[in-house]
Formats: C-alpha cells, sequence, structure tokens
C-alpha cells in the first residue's frame, strides 16, 4: 500500500503507464488473452480476495485473503487460457463481450526505479447471450508495474471487489 | 393452500419410472412449500466450528431464507439464533463476521446477550410497566448439533437427532470431516455467489452425476488436468435421501493413493477410520455426495493445477445451495482440511479448489453455465409439461453385495439411483413434513 504523502509520477511517466493498463485492458476486451498474459512478468501474482461485510471497527479486515477468488500465477493463468482454446469452455464459448474501464489512475514510484505502484478503480461490464442487462465487477486495483527498457509488465495484481455477494453467477472472465 | 390450485406432485415427481418434471423447478408455489415442508423441517448445514474458534464469535449465515446468527458463547456453547429482533424485527446483526458479547438492535434500542437472552429494553419501567423478558430471548431453532464440527439446525421440535437423520450417512462425511484425530478446519471464510438457477440443481449434480463429467469438464481431461472419466466407481444412496458417488482410478493409470493425504494426515487417518473405510478412499478421484437437502461436499485429487511445482493435492469443499426464489440460488463454498495438515499442503490444496472449483474455477464455470441455462430453458410453459430423465441404471444395475461401506451401492460411475433416491425423499418430504400450523 503505498502512502497517502507519497509524490506521484510526472505526467508523462503517468502517460506511459496509463496507456500500458489500457492497452492491456483492451487486448481482455479483444479476446487476445495470450498477448494479454504477455504483458505480466512470469513471476506475477494474481490475487482477488474475498471481500467481507465488517463493522467500521474492523475495516481493516474487510478482505479475507486466505480464501480468494482468484490467486494464480503465470501457470495457472496459462491454464485458464489454454482451457479457452478448447473446444469445451462453455462458460466463454461463445464469450462473454465485456468492456474493462480503468479510472482514477495513481502512479508512485517505489525503491526501484523501474518499478511504480499504482492505484485505480475498476469497472467491468460483462454481458452474455441475449440479456440485456450487463454484470457488473466494480471495485479498486492495485497494480505493480515494471519497466523493462522499452516495455512495460505488470508484476502483481490484486483485484478488491465492492461486493461481498458475488452477482454474477461465476467468474468466467479476466479482470 | 386449496388442494385445486396445488398440484398432485407424486404425477410430477416419478423417480422409480426415472421421471421428474421441470415444473418442480420453477412453480413460485412449489418453491414456496419447499421452504415450509423442506427447508423448515430437515437438519441444515449453516457453518462450521472452526469459523467461530473463541468466545463471543459469531458469523451470520441463512436458514432457508431466514437470515440467522451463529455464534460462540462464553461457555464455549455454539447457539444459532433467527436474526431478528423479537419487537419489530429489525435484523439484530449486519455484518458477516465478528465478535461480540451483545447484539443491540439499531431500532429500539433493544439488547440480546449472545445467548439470545434479551438483557435491555430501554426506558423499560416507564414505557411497559412491567415486561417479561424471559419470553422475549432470540428465537431458535428447536435443534442445533455439531457433529464433527459441522453445524447443523433444525426448526422442527419433531425432528429425528442428526444421527438419526444422516442414519448410514453418518459412515461417508467421516470420511472427510472425521478422518483425524483433531478433525477438519475451515481454510479462510467461505465464496459466495449469486446464480440464476434453482437450488435442486446443483444438489441433484452433486448427489453423483459422474455422467456429466466427460462432457462439461471436457476440457480439464483435454488439459490432462483431471484423472477423471473412468467410469470405475461406486454410487451409494442412503436412507435420507443422502447420496456419495465415489470415482477409482485404474490400476493402469494409477493417482497418488488415498488423495494424495500428507504423511501427517494419513498418519492420524489410520488411528482414527475404520479399515473399510481406509479402503473406500484408497483409489478414489473424486469422491462428492449430497445430504438432503442442500448441503454437498466433494473431496478430489488433481493432477496438477497448472503449476509443475506443486504435487499432486486434494481438497475438501463444502457446498450449500441455498434457495433465494425457485429461479436464483445462493452459492455458499467453504474449505476444510485436517487440523494436523502441514502449512504448504493447505496452501496448495486451498489454490487447487480456487482454480478448479471456486467460484472462478475451471469446473464450476461450466456448471455453473449449464444450471443456469437449465434453468433459463425451464420457464415456459411448454418446458414444464415436459420431465427429467433419471433411467441411467435404472434397468441394468443391481446393487453391488462386495461393497463394504453401508446404504445400498452400485458398482457403477455412471448412474442415476442417487438422483433418484433425492427425489424420492424431496416426495416425501413435501408429501409428509411440515411444521405446526402449515396447511397441507
Amino acid at each position: 500500500m503505498t502512502a497517502p504523502e507519497a509524490v506521484p509520477v510526472d505526467a508523462a511517466l503517468h502517460l506511459a503507464v496509463s496507456q500500458f493498463l489500457f492497452r492491456e485492458a483492451r487486448l481482455l476486451d479483444e479476446h487476445r488473452y495470450e498477448e494479454w498474459l504477455a504483458l505480466f512478468t512470469e513471476d506475477l501474482s494474481y490475487e482477488m480476495p474475498m471481500t467481507l461485510t465488517r463493522e467500521r471497527a474492523e475495516s481493516a479486515r474487510a478482505h479475507d485473503y486466505d480464501m480468494t477468488y482468484f490467486s494464480e500465477n503465470a501457470d495457472s493463468l496459462r491454464m485458464r487460457i489454454d482451457r479457452l482454446r478448447t473446444d469445451y469452455a462453455w462458460a466463454e464459448d461463445p464469450p462473454t463481450r465485456t468492456r474493462h474501464l480503468l479510472s482514477n489512475l495513481e502512479v508512485y514510484p517505489t525503491d526501484d526505479p523501474d518499478e511504480f505502484t499504482t492505484h485505480a478503480a475498476f469497472v467491468v461490464y460483462a454481458n452474455r447471450g441475449s440479456l440485456p442487462n450487463w454484470e457488473q465487477y466494480v471495485g479498486t486495483r492495485q497494480d505493480t508495474v515494471v519497466r523493462q527498457g522499452d516495455a512495460w509488465k505488470v508484476r502483481r495484481r490484486l483485484l478488491l471487489l465492492d461486493q461481498a455477494l458475488l452477482g454474477t453467477n461465476s467468474i468466467s472472465i479476466f479482470l | 393452500m386449496s388442494a385445486a390450485s396445488f398440484p398432485d406432485l407424486s404425477s410430477l415427481v416419478r423417480p422409480d419410472e426415472g421421471e421428474v418434471s421441470r415444473r418442480i423447478f420453477v412453480d413460485p408455489e412449489i418453491h414456496a412449500q419447499e421452504l415450509e415442508r423442506i427447508f423448515a423441517t430437515s437438519w441444515l448445514f449453516v457453518a462450521h466450528a472452526s469459523e467461530i474458534p473463541a468466545a463471543g464469535d459469531y458469523v451470520t449465515r441463512v436458514s432457508g431464507t431466514d437470515p440467522v446468527i451463529v455464534t460462540r458463547t462464553e461457555d464455549d456453547q455454539i447457539r444459532v439464533f433467527h436474526n431478528s429482533c423479537r419487537h419489530r424485527g429489525m435484523q439484530v446483526c449486519r455484518v458477516d463476521r465478528g465478535n461480540t458479547s451483545h447484539f443491540r438492535c439499531p431500532y429500539h434500542g433493544w439488547t440480546y446477550k449472545n445467548s439470545g437472552k434479551l438483557i435491555g429494553v430501554p426506558t423499560q419501567k416507564v414505557a411497559y410497566g412491567s415486561l417479561d423478558r424471559t419470553r422475549l430471548g432470540l428465537i431458535e431453532p428447536a435443534h442445533v448439533r455439531v457433529l464433527h464440527g459441522l453445524v447443523f439446525i433444525n426448526w422442527a421440535p419433531e425432528a429425528p437427532s442428526l444421527e438419526e437423520y444422516l442414519g448410514d450417512m453418518l459412515w461417508y462425511l467421516e470420511l472427510l470431516f472425521a478422518r483425524t484425530e483433531l478433525g477438519t478446519e475451515t481454510l479462510g471464510t467461505p465464496q459466495r455467489a449469486l446464480a440464476r438457477m434453482n437450488w435442486k440443481l446443483g444438489a441433484d449434480n452433486f448427489s453423483g452425476d459422474g455422467y456429466h463429467v466427460a462432457m462439461t469438464h471436457r476440457h480439464a481431461l483435454e488439459l490432462g488436468l483431471f484423472g477423471g472419466g473412468t467410469m470405475l466407481g461406486h454410487t451409494i444412496s442412503c436412507e435420507g435421501g443422502h447420496t456419495v458417488r465415489i470415482q477409482n482410478f485404474p490400476a493402469q493409470a494409477p493417482l497418488p493413493h488415498h488423495l494424495a493425504l500428507p504423511d501427517e494426515v494419513l498418519a492420524s487417518m489410520h488411528r482414527t477410520l475404520q479399515p473399510a473405510q481406509i479402503d473406500a478412499i484408497d483409489t478414489i478421484t473424486v469422491m462428492h455426495g449430497n445430504v438432503f437437502p442442500n448441503f454437498s461436499f466433494v473431496d478430489a485429487i488433481f493432477t496438477t493445477t497448472g503449476d509443475p511445482d506443486i504435487p499432486p493435492v486434494s481438497f475438501q469443499n463444502i457446498r450449500l445451495w441455498q434457495p433465494t426464489g425457485p429461479n436464483q440460488t445462493e452459492l455458499w463454498s467453504w474449505v476444510t482440511v485436517a487440523k494436523e495438515t502441514p502449512a504448504w499442503w493447505r496452501e496448495a490444496s486451498l489454490t487447487t479448489f480456487v482454480r478448479t472449483h471456486g467460484i472462478s474455477g475451471t469446473f464450476d464455470q461450466d456448471d455453473i453455465e449449464v444450471w443456469t441455462n437449465i434453468s433459463a430453458a425451464n420457464q415456459g410453459p411448454l418446458a414444464q409439461r415436459q420431465t427429467f430423465n433419471y433411467e441411467i441404471g435404472l434397468r441394468n444395475l443391481v446393487p453391488d453385495p462386495d461393497w463394504a461401506g453401508p446404504g445400498t451401492a452400485y458398482a457403477a460411475d455412471y448412474n442415476e439411483a442417487n438422483q433418484r433416491a433425492f427425489y424420492r425423499t424431496w416426495l416425501k418430504t413435501m408429501q409428509a413434513g411440515h411444521l405446526a400450523g402449515a396447511q397441507a
């Protein structure tokens, strides 16, 4: 977690990181999963802990990092993508139409000059079949992104949902 | 309810002919009667005792569609209360979990000790003169029973004991929840999701649907994630509509024995379970089942989770199919391990669950896709005049006399005897069971 008094990066770096994250979101919306995974480091972590409704005094424990909706590494994300490429990923064939929206982006430096932490709000709209309405995933995202020469990669993604009871049947997409 | 408006259930549900009407998965009146006749009279799972280890710990849950609080009192008793003030019905607890000695209603301030006793009524003397607080404690189920860490409740005073209710099924529950000397505990909190499906579709599948694996979960067979699809195993139906499916790996394609359990657990298991029970889980790939009506479990071994550094592990998963309407079910999903389990194995087990059988799991995505689309296709009047087919094994299978465990066992992995047993109990309970005051 970045301290609130941390000074954000300059405009050029902010633009570079935001363009990287927007492109990453677009690859998901275009179902280009292999290219999407290539934007992560091999030592990636991708976590979405359970959200709990707690009393205000217990707000610090409003997420359960033991039980998660996602607890992924590079191999398991690859397995999930391989699954989508079989003819038997019924929940995603026909594929869900998604729109990954990322907003309120803050980018902060770390001790490593090539590593940055980001905070962002996300809304993911998901639509299937002929359903007239969208399922929504809403929350905050904390990423660690790294600069590798001219390229950017995501090393760590933490997704904190604003919903304690998931309203979407299951989770068959990436966030 | 008039007899004319309520359908003749025995014409809709004919398990002995392998036919179950699709109407029972849709009809709002039948659903309302399920809540009254099944959920208000059956033993219902609400929590695992390890979720509330300390005095004052509580979790909030749902019984049928009624909110309840499950708490541990100062004298180490697990108590369950209707989460609703006796004065005007406000929920006295509005969070998922916490620790407290008392619950205070935000409406008028009635305050209850976590033993359910009403201990505070603001301005009682002025407002009421006299008030018998002893008859206004939080409402409790008629029975609360903690068995092998599983907290079950029953609202019917005349209900049989949980042990009687489970009968032969207890032997199979012991395979998971009384496997070791220390018993099990949960890892983290339960996952929850709302799915647009009837609750019985989940219970039906977990009862013993070995037949769907090779198609619904074919991705896993293609990717070599799962040793399934062997067609070797047993389906076992117990009195009371409780069911188990045990699938075995073939000798020529062995997996680790005894669910790849770690040495610490195996050592304790050999001191705890009977030899026949240890044999029953020797060569299994997956074991799952359902305690009538809506408590399911699965214990499965996976050859890989996509991570070559993690050797095969298994996981224990408890499911609750919580009805929130004829076409909506709240899915609850816990992971449990034997308390003897070392840290590395716990982590691998939990991760395997999340990636395969959690809400985002590669198996569950496809199960839920199927169940929600069945519910969508059930809505029309045409569909509701039709039946589902449950004829597998109806004419070609006889019980296996060599099976060492209790219940009626068939040496077949593809068999719908368990589903027929589930619906037989559903029919019997709908026809007979109701709380005092309910109209037949």
